[in-house]
């Protein structure tokens, strides 16, 4: 199936070649999803949901959808078909119990092969969970990937959400995530990309609820001749609600990297604000960078706002590290390390958090 | 009794002044080959420019329209007149010369009497033809020429001008710029030599009267090594019922650390279609300033582009952009660095209003060759009711790891507070939103001559207030 997908909710050049993009993937095999019982949270399985005739570069009809309510992830409505084509079985997960245990789900593609999961969580009112995804694949696998994840967060739901990847680089790897949030609910993600093959990322959360609340942190690093392709969307709908879209990577050799991020404010979204921040270090001269942070605004009072830096260490940084004994190396190594940590240090979980410490720093006790 | 305003002193009326033309020649409406044929006899072009405004046409249909901006349903070639030649039309150098209708029309936008006061020299364009274009003699014997561009085709710099006619703006790029290199006419050429600083503006000035026609001038200038120019170009247009349509050009040569500023202000009718397009390229050292105040037109697609070519060549991009009712506005720049050592800045401000759409779009390219490079884009967007829109579409694309990249953009309203204050120091609700906004645009006007920042701040007010009282 040909594919079309991180689509940029508003288009820019073509010859930038930032719009979004376009892959083939062969036919998907489900391998299932083994589900271990965790307390608190009741399992079922249905069939994924399709906007019929939906176009993914048709910006104005996903948000027509989005003022319904209704999910729409960042990848795009060809990864609703292509779950449904695969006749892939989508399972889900509702918890209404006040304190659940952290859902934790481990992909582990060691075999490789063409593997495609799709997943719905439903948090009912009030009720704080956390949801763990790690994507893994030992030195062997390799094929094409597929995950989606959507949630439906009830009024003062708040939901914390850790994905975790370290994949090898022969894995294609399509994560699509996507989020509607009622009144006052809270989502916060933890993304965490430590390796790939070329992975493409899209997250889009509708905040349709009044004084919801969406904050994303995103740490990468992008080596050898990975391509990450990412499309983060926060689409504000109802009155105050506040997004907050932080990234922070590093690029090293013949790395591709394309960062799209978008706060759309919606007519009717009074007093919302947006903020979208990446900081990314270039390690290489033979990197590729594109970013394009979009604020689309159709409602006067609200607050957007983006800032970003992109390139090399700063020289007085630099000197002082050197200066303590480091070479330039050492000094680039620590520092793009630090940017994965600060996002691995916001898990919840602590042996999880513990096991990608010490997947990112093997050498210390 | 109406409230009296601080555009008391402002006439509107100047801006929509219709001469009739009935005694003007115009081609028929439409473009096919003919028509082109019959303009290029016209201008007497020599045969590289006959071949090359076919090969322009060819290329125009077979190329499709962008998809990723404003609409431009609304405009059919079909019913666009490409060539209108006012009656008894003469290029002159003496207003008195010009004839009367349109010398009025001029003094009326102050252009004679801003020669007179503050300029090197003045090209003035009314339709498809220059009627007016003058130089002064200091300037002229610091050997500047400053001409029409169609009769430099003949001229001493004929080859100067065959080298770099359309070459930063080839008919490929875009549908609009192979329009413009089928059917151009008018504009002017400017050669500053090496090592000469000019030091007043020059100015051309771009009137478009007849209704449902096209205005393409190409200006072309050339800044030689050391040189140092600044140009100012001004337009406006009556507003009528049907579509006009601004397709012109604009290209700079910077050379060797030469400087060149380049300032707008763009005051077309609401029914213009300004798909207009600017490059400059800059050699070693050198610099161009861009300083840009759009205000008029019903759809604009404008993004000067510069193109740092030389080691330690910079570019800085100043701009404001105020979208009204029925206005779709899509502006913004380009900067590609393509050598060490070079910066480009950018620092705009968008206001929306009554409807208004605004869309700021950038893009920052640096090379892998481009080692230090640094670059900064910075936007602010105003929206002033919750009817208009403001889009920030700022894209980079880096390739090297020596570069130091910022970026930041800020969307909010006019904050009731400083309003409030106005108010209460007996201001109107209008007249301190007017004052607000002035200043949220000074970016601009602090970097225009003053008679041009008078006229831009101006234009603020008669967008921002009411009837005159």
């Amino acid at each position: 199936m040909k594919m079309y997908v991180n689509h940029l909710p508003a288009e820019t050049w073509n010859r930038l070649e930032m719009n979004g993009a376009s892959l083939s993937v062969p036919a998907f095999e489900d391998n299932g999803l083994e589900i271990l019982e965790t307390k608190g949270w009741e399992t079922s399985t249905t069939k994924v949901k399709v906007h019929e005739g939906l176009d993914p570069k048709d910006t104005f009809a996903i948000r027509a959808l989005a003022k319904k309510g209704e999910i729409v992830t960042g990848v795009g409505p060809d990864m609703d078909r292509l779950i449904r084509e695969n006749k892939v079985v989508t399972h889900s997960f509702k918890t209404s119990s006040k304190k659940p245990e952290p859902l934790i789900i481990d992909f582990d593609y060691g075999r490789g092969g063409r593997d495609l999961t799709s997943i719905e969580i439903t948090v009912e009112d009030g009720v704080e969970a956390t949801v763990v995804e790690e994507f893994t694949s030992g030195p062997t696998g390799k094929g094409v990937i597929g995950v989606q994840t959507k949630f439906s967060l009830g009024k003062g739901a708040k939901v914390t959400f850790v994905q975790v990847q370290d994949l090898n680089r022969k894995i294609t790897f399509i994560n699509d995530v996507g989020i509607v949030q009622t009144e006052n609910a809270e989502f916060s993600g933890i993304e965490a990309i430590l390796s790939g093959g070329n992975t493409y990322y899209g997250t889009q959360t509708n905040l349709y609820g009044k004084k919801s609340n969406y904050r994303l942190d995103i740490g990468y690093m992008v080596e050898d001749r990975q391509l990450l392709d990412m499309n983060i969307v926060a689409m504000h709908i109802g009155k105050k609600t506040n997004a907050e879209i932080f990234a922070d990577g590093v690029l090293k050799d013949e790395a591709v990297k394309i960062f799209r991020s978008t706060v759309d404010f919606n007519a009717g979204c009074t007093g919302s604000s947006g903020e979208e921040r990446e900081n990314v270090l270039l390690m290489d001269d033979t990197v590729i960078n594109k970013t394009v942070p979009l604020i689309l605004c159709d409602e006067e009072d609200v607050e957007g706002a983006h800032g970003g830096s992109i390139g090399r260490l700063d020289d007085e940084t630099l000197f002082y590290m050197m200066s303590r004994g480091m070479t330039k190396e050492e000094v680039y190594e620590m520092v793009s390390k630090a940017r994965l940590d600060a996002v691995i240090n916001k898990i919840p979980v602590k042996e999880i958090k513990d096991k990608w410490v010490k997947r990112l720093h093997p050498d210390e006790d | 009794m109406k409230e009296k305003t601080r555009v008391d002193d402002v006439d509107r009326s100047i801006y929509d002044i219709k001469n009739k033309d009935k005694d003007a020649y115009r081609f028929d409406s439409g473009l096919t080959r003919e028509i082109v044929m019959q303009l290029s006899e016209e201008k007497n072009d020599p045969m590289w420019m006959r071949k090359f405004r076919l090969k322009c046409l060819d290329m125009f249909n077979n190329m499709g329209f962008p998809q990723w901006g404003p609409a431009i349903d609304g405009l059919d070639m079909d019913n666009i007149v490409t060539y209108v030649r006012p009656k008894d039309n003469k290029m002159v150098a003496d207003w008195d010369e010009v004839p009367e209708e349109i010398k009025t029309t001029f003094e009326r936008l102050g252009i004679p009497e801003a020669e007179r006061e503050s300029l090197a020299g003045v090209g003035a364009q009314y339709d498809s033809e220059l009627v007016y274009h003058n130089l002064k003699e200091d300037v002229k014997a610091q050997g500047v020429i400053y001409s029409d561009l169609e009769s430099e085709l003949h001229g001493p710099y004929a080859e100067m001008i065959h080298e770099h006619f359309m070459k930063l703006i080839p008919p490929e790029d875009h549908k609009f710029a192979a329009l413009h290199g089928a059917v151009w006419s008018g504009g002017s050429f400017v050669y500053v030599p090496p090592g000469v600083k000019v030091e007043i503006p020059l100015q051309s000035y771009f009137r478009l009267n007849a209704p449902g026609a096209g205005q393409f001038e190409h200006t072309l200038i050339i800044v030689d090594e050391g040189a140092d120019l600044h140009f100012i170009e001004g337009c406006s247009a009556p507003k009528y019922n049907i579509a006009n349509l601004h397709a012109g050009a604009v290209e700079l040569f910077v050379g060797k650390n030469a400087k060149m500023r380049y300032s707008t202000i763009e005051n077309w009718s609401k029914n213009m279609y300004n798909l207009n397009t600017k490059k400059a390229r800059v050699e070693e050292g050198g610099s161009v300033e861009w300083i840009s105040g759009s205000f008029g037109s019903h759809v604009s697609y404008l993004y000067p582009t510069s193109i740092l070519a030389g080691r330690g060549a910079s570019s800085e991009f100043t701009g404001v952009t105020f979208s009204g009712g029925g206005q779709d506005l899509d502006t913004g720049c380009k900067a590609i660095h393509l050598a060490p050592e070079t910066t480009s800045f950018v620092n705009t401000r968008s206001i929306s209003k009554d409807g208004g759409k605004n869309t700021f779009r950038s893009s920052v390219v640096v090379m892998p060759q481009a080692k230090n490079a640094k670059a900064s884009v910075s936007c602010e967007s105003l929206m002033l009711d919750s009817i208009s829109r403001s889009d920030t579409i700022p894209a980079m694309d880096i390739r090297t790891q020596d570069a130091d990249i910022g970026h930041e953009a800020k969307i909010g309203r006019i904050s009731d507070d400083a309003v409030f204050y106005l108010m209460s120091r007996g201001l109107s609700e209008e007249e301190a939103k007017a004052l607000i906004v002035s200043g949220f645009a000074d970016n601009v006007s602090k970097e225009l001559p003053l008679e041009y920042a008078v006229e831009m701040n101006n234009l603020i007010r008669l967008e921002m207030v009411g009837a005159i009282g």
